[in-house]
Order: structure tokens, then sequence, then C-alpha cells
């Protein structure tokens, strides 16, 4: 202002004293802009101690292929909700595998410990269906299984190969199947209960051993159906069966099918619950399952041994053994060795039987070999050995029974024989064995078989020619005949008067009974009854014994009931069956005809009888008797009974001395039937019994059977016969026989004739079977559908296959292409 | 430099005796407190310019570490989370080819602050201590600065118009991320502290350090 008013030049210009204010200092303490950068820095400082704070602990997980992971990207996910997230991804140092290290959420780090498991999730497309589906859109991620139980902290991890299968705490069993080979069995294959599937395969491994070990787990509930007697077979694949009933194909499911399967099935009862881990054999097939003899557990088997002399040829390693027809066990070794006897070498051949004691029935507490054998060596007592018997007729294969053999040498059970308790064992009866399917044949083929036709026909002949006979038909009109006859007979004034001379008889008796009245006899009876009542004193005092011996009657009776009546019963049953088909049987209906002409004779005979005035005799011989029965009247034989009376009291007398020597009589009596109880009844009814069977495999025999043919061949002889001295005429036989035969070469003619047909019908059967094996055979039909069929699910494979792939290389391709 | 050949010496308002309006340019009296034109109050010189730029200027930088450590963005794609730092982002384009915009956003979100930091850094402390730098290149280095500085908030911008106009759920989808807060702050903290420097300052140091240095 001052210098723009003056016009002085710049250098004239002064300016004022410039007002200095009080030079500040550059960064004031107490500035209160200086809070802005400590609330920045508070701020970065807090967040970034959070973020820092809130990481989870890094992890590293080892995988063979880092396919699908991205770091930054792929989560770590435990029931799909994501734990943790991988931060990097690099090599091992030899290059083997890949080392993920993923950063774990603080919460759930602390749950990560040694039981943790790993395993990448992809998508996946199997023949049970398509999983992980969501890995499509979203890319990969690593799952995880958190233990139940804590375990050792642990921040290094291997992956698993593939997801498990079963996840922790799943409700159900864990079980091991041990089996000679794979059996096309893969990880997570079903498990199947009739058809449906209740379980997966986990894992199949070759064991130090060499035997295939499959880890499966049955899910609850059905877990509660596992038990030591359940049997396990493999199921994979199908099969096919040709039998009577023709072929069937089985297939238990498609996944068997491509990844194979199990079914298990408890066959035996008395199975205990199993715990987790249980050891199971795994069978080939049902059908081994199923029959197999020797239970799983080898501490309940038992093993014994028998000598066999002689060849046993036609037994082999797993023969069964049997007892009362069950089979108990198989043969599990067999050796020949040399012992002497009598300074002599002599080769024997030694079994091994492994029983189970289980088939029996033991009940499976307790000892059950002790107790096994202590059944056996009783058994052995009562007659029980060790013998071979045909299998199988045809293949001649031999099986070994304990077969009680009645009359055997007593021999015991050899317990203390070393390796193992011996079974005695008796010799096969020869001939038995050596019933070769060849024997069969021989014998078949030396059947008389033309004569039985011959017989046959000569027979059906007879038949005929009974029936159509003559006299046959008037059978009847004789029989009306011979009635008439005896009515006749009965109706003749002889038979007439018989009664009246009957009546006479029986008043001469009345007449001879009033003469003893006459006499007084009554009080020589009643002496004679006074001795009689004395002789009952005796009978009295005797009768005290009586008790005794009734217990012993009583004794006697328990051991009559306890006798095998049942098999008498059932052998007389057997007998009357048989004696009733004899009966029915075609020969001795022929009988009735020879019977009516019998009768015919017969009417013949009394006709002569008539004639011959028998009746007079009849009556004459009554007219006798009433006379001679009057000599006795008349002969006052009343004197002679008087003295017969006598006699009698006196030796009624006697009697009574003699009862008192009663009591002794009945000791007698009873020592008599004590040593009646000792007698060895069981064997007379035994024997009985073996009566009644031999009677009825005598009746059962060829030659009872050939005893009604004979039986009517008689009767015809006889009717012959008999017709012969009737007629006289052998002309009518010579018919009858010539007839026969002509029908028998009629019936020759009519086979003859039915001969090429059969030829004929010989010839279509074979075609046919030509036919349908032409069919089957190479270049058919069947068999060229059936390899279409191949291709086509080979093809159909190899297509699901390439998805598969592709799905699995880029889930995301099925959105955007490749 | 342009006024390295001017012969005449610069005489200030300061230098004066009096002090010049901020505002509208009158220039009054010492002593006077508010401008008689305007109303605006009178400094000779703004007190504490250089502390508060300073202590603005170390917001920023803090605020600048966690807004390039944090994802700036976080972008889902078909159920695909993807997060990505400034420095990350820029790399995805360069890898998706996109180099413009990489180029953009890289000057936008680096350059620019981190030039700035430099520049306001440069300025603050060449006010204090002797600095062969020429008063008019000081001016141009404060003009840019001043200009330049609301551009660094463009990746803000492009990161709050994504997460408000794409938005379709699981097919693809963007939130901002903790960066995006600490971005902003930083450049607002800059903002800031260019504002808080007196350019008079500068001139003082002109008068000290003379018109030639530099």
């Amino acid at each position: 202002m001052q210098w723009s008013e003056t016009g002085r030049t710049m250098d004239e210009l002064k300016p004022s004293e410039p007002v200095v204010e009080v030079p500040r200092r550059w960064i004031p303490v107490a500035s209160a802009v200086w809070l802005v950068p400590i609330v920045a820095l508070a701020i970065a400082l807090g967040v970034a101690w959070r973020s820092y704070s809130d990481r989870g602990p890094l992890i590293e997980i080892l995988f063979d292929s880092a396919s699908g992971i991205v770091a930054g990207e792929t989560t770590v996910r435990y029931k799909d909700f994501a734990i943790g997230m991988v931060e990097d991804v690099r090599f091992t140092d030899d290059l083997s595998q890949v080392v993920v290290s993923a950063r774990l959420h603080k919460d759930a780090a602390r749950h990560v410990d040694s039981n943790t498991k790993f395993w990448l999730v992809r998508a996946q497309v199997g023949p049970r269906g398509i999983s992980g589906l969501e890995t499509v859109l979203s890319g990969a991620f690593i799952g995880a299984e958190l233990g139940d139980a804590p375990g050792a902290p642990q921040d290094h991890f291997t992956a698993l190969s593939a997801p498990p299968l079963t996840p922790a705490g799943q409700p159900g069993l864990r079980i091991r199947l041990s089996a000679p080979d794979g059996g096309s069995l893969s990880v997570g294959a079903p498990i199947l209960f009739k058809q449906i599937p209740v379980g997966k395969i986990e894992a199949v491994e070759l064991t130090e051993a060499g035997d295939v070990m499959v880890t499966a787990f049955v899910d609850a509930p059905n877990d509660r159906r596992l038990t030591s007697a359940t049997r396990f077979w493999n199921a994979s694949g199908f099969s096919i069966e040709l039998g009577t009933g023709g072929a069937s194909l089985n297939v238990e499911s498609l996944a068997a099918l491509v990844q194979g399967g199990i079914t298990f099935d408890t066959v035996t009862s008395g199975g205990e619950p199993i715990e987790s881990g249980h050891l199971y054999r795994l069978y080939a097939n049902e059908k081994t399952a199923r029959n197999v003899i020797l239970n799983d557990d080898p501490a309940e088997l038992l093993r014994v041994m028998t000598f066999f002399e002689g060849s046993v040829r036609g037994l082999q390693t797993g023969a069964p053994v049997e007892y009362l027809g069950i089979t108990v066990g198989e043969v599990t070794e067999l050796q020949s060795e040399v012992v002497r006897v009598d300074d002599r070498p002599v080769v024997r051949v030694r079994a091994v039987l492994t029983l189970n004691p289980a088939r029996v029935g033991l009940p499976s507490d307790g000892d059950m070999r002790e107790e096994a054998l202590d059944l056996l060596a009783d058994a052995v007592q009562r007659g029980v050995r060790a013998r071979l018997a045909s299998a199988n007729i045809l293949t001649g294969s031999l099986f070994v029974e304990f077969a009680e053999i009645p009359d055997a040498e007593p021999a015991t059970l050899g317990r203390d024989a070393e390796p193992f308790p011996e079974v005695p064992s008796v010799a096969t009866p020869s001939g038995s064995l050596a019933a070769s399917a060849e024997g069969v044949l021989d014998r078949v083929q030396s059947l008389p078989v033309e004569e039985v036709m011959n017989s046959v026909i000569t027979l059906l002949g007879n038949a005929n020619r009974l029936i159509t006979d003559e006299r046959v038909r008037k059978a009847p009109e004789n029989l009306g005949l011979l009635l008439a006859d005896l009515r006749a007979l009965v109706g003749s004034e002889a038979v007439q008067q018989a009664p009246q001379d009957l009546a006479a008889t029986l008043a001469s008796a009345r007449a001879l009974l009033d003469g003893f009245a006459e006499r007084q006899l009554a009080e020589e009876i009643a002496t004679t009854l006074q001795s009689a009542t004395a002789t009952l004193d005796s009978i009295t005092v005797a009768a005290e014994g009586v008790p005794a011996m009734l217990e012993e009657v009583g004794a006697l009776s328990d051991r009559a009931r306890e006798l095998p009546l049942e098999d008498i019963v059932a052998s007389a049953t057997t007998l009357i069956d048989d004696v009733n088909a004899l009966v029915r049987s075609d020969e001795v209906a022929a009988i009735p005809p020879a019977v009516t002409d019998a009768l015919a004779e017969l009417r013949g005979l009394i006709a002569d009888l008539r004639d011959g005035g028998t009746i007079e005799n009849v009556n004459a011989t009554l007219v006798s008797v009433r006379a001679v029965s009057d000599d006795i009247a008349a002969a006052r034989l009343g004197e002679s009974l008087k003295a017969t009376l006598a006699s009698a009291e006196a030796t009624a007398a006697q009697v009574s001395t003699a009862s008192e020597d009663l009591p002794e009589l009945i000791e007698n009596l009873t020592t008599l039937s004590q040593r009646m109880e000792s007698l060895p009844l069981d064997e007379l009814v035994a024997s009985g019994t073996r009566v009644l069977g031999t009677f009825d495999t005598f009746l059962a025999s060829e030659g009872v059977e050939s005893v009604p043919p004979r039986l009517a061949a008689s009767l015809e002889e006889l009717r012959l016969i008999l017709a012969e001295l009737r007629e006289g005429g052998a002309v009518a036989n010579v018919n009858a026989t010539l007839a026969s035969a002509d029908e028998a070469a009629a019936a020759i003619t009519s086979a003859a004739a039915d001969l090429p047909a059969l030829v004929a019908q010989f010839s279509r059967v074979a075609d046919q079977a030509d036919a349908a094996l032409a069919q089957i055979g190479p270049g058919s039909d069947v068999n060229r559908e059936t390899l279409m069929l191949l291709r086509e699910v080979r093809d159909a494979a190899k297509s699901v296959t390439a998805l598969v792939t592709a799905l699995e290389r880029r889930p995301n391709s099925v959105l955007f292409g490749r | 430099m342009a006024h390295a050949g001017n012969p005449q010496p610069v005489l200030t308002a300061r230098a004066a005796g009096l002090i010049g309006c901020a505002t509208c340019g009158c220039v009054s009296r010492p002593g006077t407190a508010h401008c008689p034109r305007c109303g605006s109050v009178l400094h000779s010189r703004r007190p504490g310019s250089l502390s508060k730029v300073w202590a603005w200027w170390l917001a920023g930088l803090i605020a600048y570490v966690p807004a390039n450590l944090f994802p700036m963005l976080e972008s889902t794609f078909l159920g695909r989370r993807t997060d990505s730092t400034i420095v990350g982002g820029v790399v995805d384009l360069v890898h998706h080819g996109a180099y413009f915009i990489a180029g953009v956003v890289f000057f936008a979100s680096v350059l620019i602050p981190v030039g700035k930091f430099i520049a306001v850094g440069y300025l603050a402390y060449s006010l204090r201590y002797r600095v062969q730098l020429s008063g008019h290149m000081r001016t141009l280095l404060y003009e840019v600065v001043e200009f330049i500085g609301r551009w660094s908030m463009v990746d803000v911008f492009v990161v709050a118009i994504l997460a408000a106009l794409v938005n379709l759920g699981f097919v693809v989808g963007f939130r901002p991320g903790p960066a995006a807060v600490f971005f902003a702050l930083s450049v607002a903290c800059t903002m800031v502290s260019a504002l808080s420097l007196d350019p008079r300052l500068i001139w003082d140091a002109v008068e000290r350090d003379g018109p030639d240095h530099g």
C-alpha cells in the first residue's frame, strides 16, 4: 500500500516489518489430527489380528493325484459343510505324490485328529448309481470324516483312495470273510440277504498267507441276522443250471452281476450273536455253503481216526461220515501205513474223520468235544463200528458209516490213541461194495424176460379161456342147484326126525341124573366141598406170597411192555399188506372159478351122498347113540359115579394136604417168573421181529409171488382133472391149448408190428435231440443272439465308461462342452 | 524451470506483511481475522498444515496395506467363489487377455495411489527440508496430485457397480471384499492429506531456497 502510494522503486520499498508469528513446531505433540493415523493403524491392526487369530491350523494331506484340486478353490467339507480351504498344492520330494495344504476353520480344527480321514469327492457313475453329482458344477472337494472318538492331534494325513463306504458311527456290524480267491468281488459290491442289499463290501485284500480277506459292513438292523451259524457265499455273476426241470438262469442283481456280491443265510440253528470283526468263511456257491459240514470254528470239531484193512478204492477225502443216516462229518485225511501183526508187516489205511458234534445235536455249550467222545465211546460199547458203505452205485464212491453191528466183537473207543482217538472198524461185507453198475446191469441182463413174457402170455390165454369157458358161466347155476339140493337134504324126513331122536337122548340123560339124586349123592358132594374149602384155606395162606409174585409179574409185564412190539406190529402190518397184495393179485382172482367148479363137483358129491342114503346112516347113528345112553342108564352107572366121587373126595383131601406146600410152590413160581424176567425176552422179541421180517421178506420174495399162480395152476389142473373125470373130454383141452397158442402167436405178431413204429419213434427222438443240439451250436440262432447281446452290453459298458471318464476329468464339460 | 529466467523477485503477501485470502484472493492487513470480502477465516499460513498432511498421509498409507492384502472382490461364478485382491485381479485380467482393462485398473488402483503417496510425501518433505526442485515443479506436482487423486476411486466404483448390478444368484455374483473399504479409506485419507497442504508453503520454500534452486 505504501509503495504504490509513494511511487518509490522496488529497492526503496521497504516492507513494513512483517508480523512474524511465533514459529510453530512442525509436529505439535497434542495435535488432534494425529488421532487419524492412530485410529487407522488400530483398525488395520485389529483386522489383521482378527483374521490371523481366526485362522485354523494348516494341515497337509497326501494324495496320489491332485485331480480336480485347485488351491484357493477346493474346499474341505465334512457333512457337505466347508471346514477348510486348500491353500497350496505341491509335490512330495520324490514327485510320487501330491501334498495338499489346507487351512482348516478354527472350529473344526479341534476335531481333526488321528481318527480323521480325507478323500477326494468327484462325480462317479457306477453300477450302483451316480454319486457326487454336485461336484460337476462346484468342482471336486475334499471330503472329511471326523472321528467320533477323540484321538491324538495330527496335521499330516494320507488321503483315502476312495470315499469310505460306511460313515463313522453308522450302526451295523463289520465282518471279515476269508475266501480262497477274489471271485470277481469288488469294493462297494452289495451284501445280499434274500436278494435284498443289506450291506457293502468295504475292502478286498490279499493276506500274507495268500488268502483273500474281504471286509464288509452290514447295516443295522439286519446285522442281527448274523450269528455264528451264518454262512456266506459268493453270489457274483450268474449261474446256469441244467436239470430235470429244464434250464434256469440265476442272477442275484445287476450290481452283483457287474461288481460281484455276497449272499448269506443262516443254515443251521443255534448260532450265537457275533461281535464286530467276526471272521467267516466265504464259500464259492450256495450249494457248498449249505452242504458244508464242518463248522467255521475249528475248536468245535472232533477228529477221530479209524483203520480199514483192504481196499478203500472209491473213498476220497471230503467223503461224508454218516451216523444214523445223518452226515456228521467228513473224511479229511487218507493215509496208508504199515503195522506189524504177528511179526508180519500189514498195510492198512488210516482215515482221519473230522466230526462236527453240533450235527449230532449236542448242545453247543460246555466242552462239546468231550461230550462227543463220551457219546462215541458209549456207541462203540453198544456195537457201533466204522465201516465203508457205497455212496453211489454208478461211480462206486464210498463213504464212512457208523453202523451198529449186532454181533460185533467187543471193542472200545481208543481214546488214548495217537494222534487221534481211534474208532474200531469192521470189514465191509464182501460183495456189497462190488455191486457196481456193471453188476446191476448184468443182473438186469440175466433176468428171464422172455420167459416171463411167455408165462404172461400163457397166463393171459388161460385166463381168457377160463373166463370164456361155458362152465364158469354155469357156476352160479350150479350153486343154485347145490342150494336146492341142500334144501332138499334139510327137508328130508330123516333130518326132520333127528331132533326127536335128540330129545329122546336128553330124556335119557335126565333119567340118569335123577338116578344120581336118588342115591343121596349130595352128602358126598358136601364132603368133597369141605375138602375143597380146606384146600382153599391153604391157598389163602399161600396167597399171601402172591403180591410179591404179582410184583414180579408186574415187572415182567413192564418189560413186556418195553418190548419193541411196534416193530412186531409193523412187521405184522407189512405181512398183512403183503398178504393183502397177494390176495389182490390176479392169480388169486383166478381161484374163484376153480372154486366154482369145485363147488359143482361138491354138489355132485352131495347129490351122490343123498343118493347113497347117508342121511339114513346119520339117523341110524343117532338112534344107536340113544340106545347106548339107554344102556348106560340101565347099567346103573350111578354106583360107579358114587365111587368116582369118593375118589374125588380123597383126591381133594390129598390136594388139601398138598396145598400146604403151596407157599413153596408160589416161591417156586416167583423164582420162575424172576427167571422168566431175566430171560432175554428182548432177544426173543427181536427174534420174533426177525422171524416176522423173514416171513415178510419171504412173502415179498419172488418165490411167494409165484405161489398164487401155482395155486391157480393147481386149481386149474384140479379143475381140468375133474372136468376130464366128468366129461372125459380131452378134445376141449386140446382146443383150448391151440386157442392159447393162437392168441400167443397173435400177440407176437402185433408186437412185431409195433416194432417198426418203435424204431421210428426212436429215430424221431434222436432227430429232435440232434436239432436241439444244433440250435445251441456254433452259428446257430441262439448263439448269434447271445453274441449280439454280449456285444451290445459291451458297447453300453464302453459308453458308460467314456461318460464316467469325461465327467471325472472335466465335470463341467456337461454344461460347457469339452 | 519455466520461471527460472524471471529476473524479478516474487513478493509474497506474507513478505509484504499482508494476509491473502485463500478463497477469494483479497489481501488484508495483518490482524484481520476474517476476509472483509468473503468472510473466510484468514491465515497467513494455515496453522499445522504440514502436520495434518503427514497425519492423513500416514493414515492413508496404513489403510493401503490391508487394501492390498485382503480380497477386493469376491466373485461367484457357477457356485465357485473366487477372491481376488487388487493386484491379483490385474493379473487375472492380464491372463484373460484384457490388457486395456488391466492397464486401467493397474493405473487407477496401483500407480495413482502409490504415486500420490510419493508425491504428497515428497512435497511435504521438500517444504521442511532442502530439496532440489523448482517451485514451479512443486506447484505442478501439487496440481497433478489434486486433479488425479479422485480417479483412484475407479476401482471402488467398479466394485460398487458390479456388486449392485451383477447379482444373478448362483450363476454369477459379486460382493465387495474387505479391501474395498480399506482402499476407499486410503484414497480418502490421501485426498484429505493433499487438501491439507497449504500451497503457500511452497512459495515460502522457494523464498527460502531461492528461485534458482534446482
